[in-house]
C-alpha cells in the first residue's frame, strides 16, 4: 500500500479515474484551502469534500473538493469515517478552469499533521 | 428391460464422468485482477512492466503509445488532445470499449466455466461473457444496437492461452485515455495467459482498416489481488463534471 502511494506521488498524471484532469482543472492554479468540513459526498465516480473556508473578508465560502472515487480511496486505506463534518483540515489541489469554487483535491492534511492523498498528483 | 435400463444408466453416468474432463479449460484464469496504477496514471495504454522511478525524477513528457493512424485519424486525435480530452465519452459515464476497459484503475474479476469465460469489470459496473464452447459471433440482426461498446466476443483456447475474437463494435468509444480513435470496423484479437498464479498477461491486436495503416498490438500485465472484492460502481449518479469540462 505504501509503495502504491509513493508511486502515485512520483508519476506524472494526465488523467483521473474517468475524465481528463486538464479538461476541467488548471495545473497552473494550485491552491491550498484551510477550513471546516461541512459535508462528505461519498459516491462514485468522485468523492467530494465540501469545505467551509473563510475568505479575506471573514465571509464563509464553501469549496467543493473533488477526489478519487470512493472505490479507489477505500483501497488506499480511506474509509467512510476518515473525514466527518466538523473536522478542520487543509486540502491542497488545483482550481477548476471555469472559475467555480471547485478544486481537484490531492492531499488532505489532518489536525494532527497526518497527510493523505485523496487524488492523483498533478502533471 | 431391467438390464437395458442398467446399461443406459451406465452409459449416462460414464458420459457424466468423462464429459467435464474433456471440456475442462486448459488454464484457470479465475480471480480478481488489477493493472499497475502508476502506469495507468501516465496516460495512454502504457505497458505496466516499467518500474516506478526510485526517486523523484523530472516529470517525463507524455509519450503515448499511439496506433499507426491514417493521417485523418491522427489529425482527429490531435484535435481531441488540444481540447484536453474534454469530449471523452467516458467522462459522460458511457462504457469504455476495448482495450481500454482492461486498462481501468479498478479491478476486474474473471469467472470461468467449461462453456464460457465471464469478465466482470468494476469500472462502469460492466461485464463481458465470452463463449468458449464453439458458439460463434452473434447475428448482426440480433445485436442490441448498431454497434456495441464492448463488442461481441468469441473465445477459444490455444494451449494455455485464451484467444478472444471481438467484433461488432460501435465507433463511439475512445481507444485509451489519450484520445485514441477507432471505427466500427475495429477488430480486436485478445490473448490472456496466466504464466504463474499471480500474473495475467494481456495482449490485444487491433485492426481497423478505416483508421489504422496496419495492425497495432498492445500488452500489459495484471496482477492477482487475493482477497479483493469487486465493489459497486455507479457512474452517472454523482457525475458532476460534464458542465465543468471546458477543455482549453
Amino acid at each position: 500500500m505504501k509503495l502504491t502511494l509513493l508511486a502515485l506521488m512520483l508519476v506524472a498524471v494526465q488523467v483521473s479515474a474517468h475524465h481528463s484532469f486538464q479538461a476541467e482543472f488548471d495545473a497552473n492554479q494550485p491552491i491550498t484551502l484551510k477550513g471546516v468540513v461541512s459535508k462528505v459526498d461519498w459516491r462514485n465516480p468522485h468523492s467530494y469534500i465540501f469545505l467551509d473556508v473563510k475568505d479575506e473578508n471573514g465571509k464563509v465560502v464553501t469549496w467543493q473538493c473533488e477526489g478519487f472515487p470512493p472505490n479507489m480511496l477505500i483501497r488506499q486505506g480511506w474509509s467512510r469515517d476518515t473525514l466527518k463534518a466538523g473536522d478542520a483540515v487543509s486540502i491542497s489541489g488545483y482550481r477548476a478552469k471555469d472559475g467555480s469554487n471547485v478544486i481537484n483535491s490531492r492531499e488532505v492534511t489532518f489536525p494532527d499533521g497526518t497527510k493523505r492523498y485523496g487524488g492523483p498528483p498533478a502533471d | 428391460m431391467f438390464s437395458r435400463i442398467v446399461t443406459a444408466l451406465a452409459v449416462l453416468s460414464g458420459a457424466a464422468l468423462t464429459a467435464p474432463a474433456q471440456n475442462a479449460p486448459p488454464s484457470d484464469l479465475s480471480g480478481v485482477w488489477q493493472i499497475n496504477l502508476p502506469a495507468f496514471l501516465k496516460g495512454g495504454l502504457v505497458p505496466q512492466d516499467q518500474p516506478a522511478p526510485a526517486k523523484a525524477a523530472p516529470r517525463p513528457a507524455r509519450a503515448p503509445n499511439d496506433p499507426p493512424y491514417q493521417p485523418w485519424a491522427a489529425e482527429k486525435v490531435k484535435e481531441r488532445r488540444e481540447n484536453k480530452l474534454k469530449d471523452d465519452p467516458e467522462a459522460r459515464c458511457l462504457m469504455p470499449g476495448l482495450p481500454r476497459i482492461v486498462n481501468m484503475p479498478m479491478p476486474m474479476e474473471i469467472i470461468q466455466t467449461p462453456q464460457e469465460v465471464a469478465i466482470l469489470y468494476e469500472a462502469f459496473h460492466s461485464f463481458r461473457v465470452i463463449p468458449t464452447d464453439g458458439r460463434g459471433h452473434i447475428d448482426k440482426k440480433q445485436m442490441a444496437s448498431d454497434g456495441l461498446y464492448l463488442g461481441d466476443s468469441v473465445g477459444h483456447w490455444e494451449d494455455d492461452t485464451l484467444v478472444v475474437d471481438v467484433t461488432n463494435f460501435n465507433d463511439v468509444t475512445w481507444l485509451d485515455n489519450s484520445g485514441g480513435i477507432h471505427s466500427d470496423a475495429l477488430h480486436v484479437t485478445e490473448r490472456y495467459r496466466r504464466p504463474d498464479r499471480d500474473t495475467l498477461i494481456y495482449q490485444a491486436t487491433l485492426e481497423d482498416p478505416k483508421v489504422f495503416t496496419k495492425p497495432w498490438t498492445v500488452n500489459w500485465t495484471l496482477k492477482l489481488r487475493p482477497g479483493e472484492r469487486l465493489m459497486e460502481y455507479e457512474c452517472l449518479e454523482n457525475n458532476q463534471d460534464p458542465p465543468r469540462l471546458v477543455g482549453k
